[in-house]
């Protein structure tokens, strides 16, 4: 799969290997460098540069104004609102993936993307006799759930573009705001009254 | 650099050492501006290199002379060899029970990172290899949520899932020692030049049984500890990664009191040349399994002291 949305950030530490984004390509030793011991286990962190607020009134970069609805719809069944807080499609989730494709360096990416969509249609329209917008809930999550068959081993084009969809779901919604703040609680970046387990000044 | 006898000077790229022809000794090095590509001449009562491990030997066996016919102080024929390093890859990851569904805490910065010493051939003899490696490991949570790549599935199962579980994985990754064996060494390409027109490195290292067996021991080490912990081993990567990989070079220019068979005295200075010092990772005799640094630092220190000390005496 492409992997131009996976930007390692500087740290230091020496983690030697990274466990959770194995599968991506082989990262380079100077990338696992960057990968702090605190977070081994976690992803290295994709770089924000399109902000990850919803703007449903800018026209998309890169989808059709239909192709976008699939992506948050897609998005927005991956993760959820629940009633610990709002999912995907409110976290702006497939506006990100739609600017990330339009600055791609590469074709591939975009091509990926827009071939997966209509085999989504394609899918839902064997299953279900309709295309996936026009499809209800139910059977929009039973699309989803044949293309989630094999996740980590993916065979058909249906299922690679399953691994694609969320991969990029993930990086996206774990890193807005909602994702962080709300769903994740994050609490860093803010001043600590006091360091558990630190006994200096 | 208050005393105004200290020049820093960028954009210089060190090319040979010099050598005065009468006293054998060095006489300063010649250097190229990277910037301007104009060739320089710094003259020096004493030389010290320190450009790393690669660098430090290849300017070495750069510096070719009638004196010196197989490059600086290599009267021994051992300079870019010996060279070593870590061993990485074998690696576990383990799912701690106990810590899912926990209440959410800020781990950024806290020491959750550690460091498994060296355990093996201390006092035993292990059975497959010799020497021994150590582990480094983290755990907690990050602001990222990494198992949400792992977790399998989607929809509210799955966000509860990565939600309650983010900070209850654990990892820890290994690095072995390389033995330092003559037959691992870099050269000087008798094509390939940089872009200087300084002729590159080329290396001649593979790993040996030694290493391969070591590694098949890490695996085994880090599933039992995992185990034994009472964690869910959740993956054993037993790969090793390619030769090269840990970055820490070391070796290729050793010490020792044998001249013939090593290139530095234990203060780094040159066996041959007196006036010559190469403070960094190629003096080291062994890669043993820990990050090199701070035993490159507190060496460089020593070796200074005493160059200090010769120096005011007279003895270089």
């Amino acid at each position: 799969m492409p992997n131009d949305s996976d930007l390692h950030e500087a740290a230091h530490t020496d983690a030697p290997k990274e466990h959770a984004d194995a599968g991506k390509g082989e990262l380079t030793r100077r990338e696992l460098i960057g990968i702090a011991a605190g977070a081994i286990v976690a992803s290295p962190l994709a770089r924000l540069e399109i902000t990850a607020a919803a703007n449903q009134e800018q026209a998309p970069h890169f989808f059709s104004r239909e192709e976008l609805e699939m992506v948050e719809i897609l998005t927005d069944r991956i993760i959820p609102t629940d009633d610990h807080s709002p999912g995907a499609r409110a976290a702006g989730v497939a506006a990100y993936i739609d600017g990330r494709l339009a600055e791609s360096w590469e074709e591939q990416p975009r091509k990926v993307w827009r071939d997966g969509l209509k085999r989504v249609d394609a899918l839902c329209q064997k299953m279900h006799g309709q295309p996936f917008l026009k499809a209800t809930p139910e059977q929009q999550v039973a699309v989803l759930s044949r293309m989630a068959q094999n996740e980590f081993h993916p065979k058909s084009e249906e299922e690679k573009f399953f691994a694609e969809l969320k991969r990029r779901t993930v990086t996206a919604y774990y890193t807005s705001e909602i994702g962080i703040h709300k769903e994740m609680e994050y609490k860093g970046n803010t001043l600590l009254k006091e360091f558990a387990g630190y006994e200096g000044s | 650099m208050e005393t105004g006898n200290l020049t820093l000077r960028t954009n210089a790229i060190a090319r040979e050492v010099l050598v005065d022809k009468n006293t054998g000794k060095a006489s300063g090095v010649a250097f190229v501006d990277s910037e301007t590509l104009k060739a320089y001449e710094a003259k020096a009562k004493v030389v010290l290199l320190a450009a790393s491990t690669l660098e430090s030997a290849r300017l070495m066996l750069l510096s070719k002379s009638s004196l010196y016919p197989n490059g600086i102080g290599n009267s021994s024929g051992h300079v870019g060899h010996n060279f070593c390093e870590h061993v990485m890859g074998p690696s576990v990851t383990g799912f701690v029970k106990d810590l899912a569904g926990k209440p959410r805490t800020l781990d950024d910065g806290r020491p959750g990172g550690f460091y498994v010493a060296r355990f093996r051939n201390l006092k035993e003899r292990h059975p497959k290899f010799l020497r021994g490696y150590g582990f480094e490991g983290g755990s907690g949570l990050g602001m990222f949520p990494g198992n949400a790549y792992s977790t399998p599935g989607f929809g509210a199962e799955y966000k509860k899932k990565v939600r309650e579980n983010a900070g209850a994985f654990i990892h820890m990754g290994s690095f072995g020692e390389v033995l330092a064996r003559y037959e691992n060494y870099a050269d000087l390409d008798p094509e390939k030049k940089d872009r200087w027109g300084i002729p590159v490195l080329r290396f001649h290292y593979k790993f040996g049984d030694n290493e391969k067996k070591m590694a098949e021991d890490m695996a085994d080490a880090a599933q039992e500890m995992f185990q034994a912990a009472g964690f869910e081993v959740l993956e054993v990567d037993r790969k090793i990664l390619t030769e090269g990989w840990s970055i820490h070079e070391l070796g290729t220019a050793r010490m020792g009191a044998d001249r013939k068979k090593s290139v530095l005295s234990q203060f780094q200075q040159s066996h041959d040349v007196k006036n010559l010092f190469v403070v960094d990772g190629s003096s080291h005799v062994n890669a043993a399994c820990q990050n090199p640094t701070w035993t490159i630092m507190a060496l460089c220190w020593r070796s200074c002291d005493y160059l200090a000390g010769e120096f005011k005496k007279g003895n270089l």
